[in-house]
């Protein structure tokens, strides 16, 4: 063990780490010996785990001689107002693990208010060409080249009532987003883990994609509504739906309370699927092991396009 | 394995440990031996690199034998950065798992049509 300290004592004086360090590092070591050695270990596994003393060394000495810079000053209170031209908008977000909100207000300002805003946090907010964009400036990349946010914040996104939103993109990996009170022609969310929540809303062709994040929506009327979800919930209440409602999810269960839709497609792996007072047209229905059951007061008919299961059942 | 892309995983592990509770330095790599290969002294640049970018800071407790241990107590700086790196992580993997299961879940499916393929390509 004494060789290995030496060794890498040598080691670190010739890549030039200042004595002290040498010193901190060198005590670290002995200290680590001797819980090791408290522990019982042999002196073969203890060499292993010590590893090469020279690779040791020019790992440390990289990390050594940092100089701590000084944090980017920012926007502080973080609030962003824009005039809006024309009567259409539309919106582009891409963030991390930031919980979003986007709401109708009564003001004729578009406004965007990030809440919790940290000094070292960057975002561009942009509005340029009727197009309001959101998204982190700075990353830093890291594993293989992806890379970083900059951590999280809380953003609320006013849009006045008389604007109509011609296309919506929202794609956020881990945080969750609240969409109240807002027209939107092209409605497109993508989230890994954020959980989503719609009220209100009046769509146009809308497609919800989620990995492990609950979908509700709710109060709202669409003419095409599509969600995907891996294993994430889907819940759907008071709304309707002209054309198509599309649910796939592999292990997400799928709820429709007081509901409508002309047809509905739902194909799942293992979720099951539950309907009260939500009356469709047409069913297209496929599973593996998921189950399909409806309880409506009207008995009205169902046209059942399509139904496919391994050992789901239907029950109407 | 790539050396940086394992590098950043063990230095999510490592945050992950401190996250919980103050460690010091060999029990840290004890706890992360019971689930993954760390025989090299991966673990201790990682420490001291980001208790030098003060994720961490660091306390002396004596023993009862043998050298006083340092502990090492994430900050909130280190704990907002666990998060950041967690997120990341999640992402990547929620990609991952996407990628993987576009062929459904099931093991005996995926030899199913992995086995029609072969079939067909033989009978061509």
């Amino acid at each position: 063990m004494k060789t290995f300290l030496e060794d890498l004592k040598s080691e670190l004086v010739k890549m030039q780490v200042s004595e002290d360090k040498i010193q901190d590092i060198l005590s670290d070591m002995e200290e680590m010996i001797s819980s090791a050695k408290e522990e019982g270990i042999s002196d073969e596994d203890l060499m292993a785990k010590l590893g090469d003393p020279k690779r040791l060394a020019r790992e440390l000495a990289e990390i050594e001689p940092k100089v701590e810079k000084p944090h980017e000053e920012t926007n502080q209170d973080g609030v962003y107002a824009f005039d809006p031209i024309g009567e259409t908008l539309s919106i582009r977000t891409k963030l991390t693990s930031d919980d979003v909100t986007y709401q109708s207000v009564d003001s004729n300002m578009i406004r965007v208010i990030i809440k919790d805003h940290k000094k070292d946090h960057k975002y561009n907010v942009t509005y340029e060409n009727q197009t309001l964009t959101i998204d982190e400036g700075k990353m830093r990349t890291f594993f293989f080249g992806f890379s970083f946010g900059n951590g999280s914040s809380s953003i609320i996104i006013e849009i006045p009532k008389s604007i109509t939103i011609e296309s919506f993109k929202h794609n956020i990996v881990n945080g969750d987003v609240v969409i109240q009170s807002l027209a939107v022609s092209s409605l497109n969310i993508n989230t890994t883990e954020g959980d989503i929540d719609m009220s209100g809303l009046i769509i146009q062709d809308g497609v919800i994609h989620t990995v492990n994040g609950d979908v509700k929506v709710f109060k709202s009327v669409a003419k095409m509504l599509r969600l995907d979800s891996v294993s994430g919930d889907v819940e759907i209440q008071n709304t309707e739906v002209e054309h198509d409602l599309t649910i796939n999810t592999v292990s997400g269960d799928f709820e429709a309370n007081e509901s409508s839709a002309e047809n509905l497609y739902f194909h799942t792996v293992s979720g099951d699927g539950n309907g009260v007072e939500f009356y469709i047209k047409r069913l297209s229905f496929s599973s593996i092991s998921g189950d399909f059951s409806l309880k409506n007061t009207r008995k009205e008919p169902i046209e059942i396009l399509k139904k496919k299961s391994l050992s789901g059942d239907i029950n109407l | 394995m790539n050396a940086q892309f394992k590098k950043g995983i063990l230095e999510l592990c490592v945050l992950s440990i401190l996250v919980e509770d103050d460690v010091y330095g060999y029990a840290i790599i004890n706890k992360l031996s019971e689930f993954i290969d760390v025989s090299d002294n991966s673990i201790y640049p990682i420490l001291r690199r980001l208790t030098n970018e003060h994720y961490f800071t660091t306390y002396l407790v004596e023993s009862n034998e043998g050298a006083p241990r340092k502990y090492y107590q994430m900050t909130e700086k280190g704990f907002n950065y666990y998060l950041e790196l967690r997120s990341e992580w999640n992402a990547f993997i929620g990609g991952v798992y996407q990628i993987i299961n576009q062929g459904g879940k099931k093991n005996e499916d995926i030899l199913r049509r992995f086995k029609e393929r072969i079939s067909k390509n033989a009978s061509k």
